[in-house]
């Protein structure tokens, strides 16, 4: 017989199992660091467990699980100094080199850490997301304007690290 | 053909063979997520606990009127919360609350911060976060056999304060942005352990 406490844990790791990974590649994209992506993807399926039976029975648990994701990486970023690490400014000229190039793709993680944390979640929930400026204004508490300035903003500053080809045709 | 959303494409690109252990996510998830629910149980039960005292308090006084005009109190005039509960012996000072919000999260936790100044975060995952004003610590508690590890600096960074083992544990204080290194050891310093 399966209790009601095992069917609420057997349905969170369904969850988990079908959400964990895209959750897990958005921290990394906000934090740059795969323990602190993976600190902050715990941390959010933690707080989503405890309260599992209110977040199953709502019209989309992976949206409040992606919220809370947010909330958790402004408020521990307080303590990741390493989160704002500078970059070297040459490395991303080498973006134009093929995409599967791992180093590459080492710069796109590094130049996206020199970005104030909020300007990340602009862009992440922008251009990774494809979230419409509208919704991405509404999850982090912000106006449309503030979120079309942060983003044309995040951009142009990556530009020297990633080259014109990545950032200006998205602009 | 042209794509129109270059930038995005590279993050997906990016993070496209990224992996994470759904299965240690879930153990870890459950366990932390489990520690969360009965803390709140926990103060629930206490605010109601103190709830019910505190109308137990106001009816008392209400019969304390009645008994003025002559009338008697047909209700128990005396608190029923449990007598350990704070509100038979509320905390008055910053430092006696902080001192019961740390003997509470020790229920959680084998180490907590026991200072008026510092307010400490729940802990998760063998970790909690506290703060004072702008400056910012984080502790971590850890298994006792990778002590002798942490003596030298080059694992724990000179600035880390390190604990001296109590039971199972010791644990390391770090500082975040903004914070000075003697924060850090006075942090240390009001560390309090559930043994």
């Amino acid at each position: 017989m399966i209790t009601d406490a095992g069917k609420d844990s057997e349905d969170f790791g369904d969850f988990v199992r079908a959400t964990g990974t895209q959750l897990y590649r958005q921290a990394l994209l906000l934090t740059g660091d795969h323990h602190l992506a993976e600190d902050l993807t715990q941390t959010t399926y933690a707080k989503v467990y405890a309260s599992w039976r209110r977040v199953s029975r709502a019209d989309n648990p992976v949206a409040y699980a992606r919220t809370t994701l947010l909330n958790s990486f402004f408020s521990h970023r307080r303590l990741r100094r390493s989160g704002e690490l500078p970059t070297d400014p040459t490395l991303g000229r080498e973006s134009s080199a093929p995409e599967d190039d791992p180093e590459t793709r080492l710069d796109l993680l590094a130049a996206l850490t020199i970005l104030p944390p909020r300007d990340r979640a602009v862009l992440v929930l922008r251009y990774w997301e494809d979230r419409s400026v509208a919704d991405t204004a509404r999850d982090l508490g912000m106006t449309e304007t503030g979120v079309r300035t942060r983003s044309r903003r995040a951009l142009q500053r990556l530009r020297p690290l990633l080259g014109a080809e990545l950032t200006e045709r998205t602009m | 053909m042209e794509d129109p959303m270059p930038f995005g494409t590279a993050l997906h690109d990016r993070v496209r063979d990224e992996h994470p252990d759904l299965d240690h996510l879930v153990r870890v998830a459950t366990r932390s997520g489990t520690r969360i629910r009965r803390r709140r149980h926990a103060i629930a039960t206490a605010v109601t606990a103190s709830g019910v005292a505190a109308v137990a308090i106001g009816v008392a006084m209400l019969g304390g009127s009645d008994l003025r005009s002559g009338g008697e109190p047909d209700v128990a005039v005396q608190p029923t919360a449990p007598a350990s509960h704070p509100v038979d012996q509320p905390p008055r000072t910053r430092a006696e609350r902080a001192h019961a919000r740390a003997l509470r999260a020790l229920q959680d936790a084998p180490v907590y911060v026991d200072s008026p100044d510092w307010r400490c975060d729940q802990p998760l995952d063998e970790k909690f976060i506290c703060t004072h004003g702008a400056a910012s610590v984080v502790v971590v508690w850890r298994p006792a056999e990778t002590w002798a590890d942490y003596q030298d600096p080059a694992k724990a960074g000179p600035e880390t304060f390190i604990s001296d083992v109590h039971g199972q544990f010791f644990a390391t204080v770090n500082a975040g942005p903004d914070t000075t290194h003697a924060q850090v050891v006075e942090v240390g310093e009001a560390l309090i352990w559930a043994e």
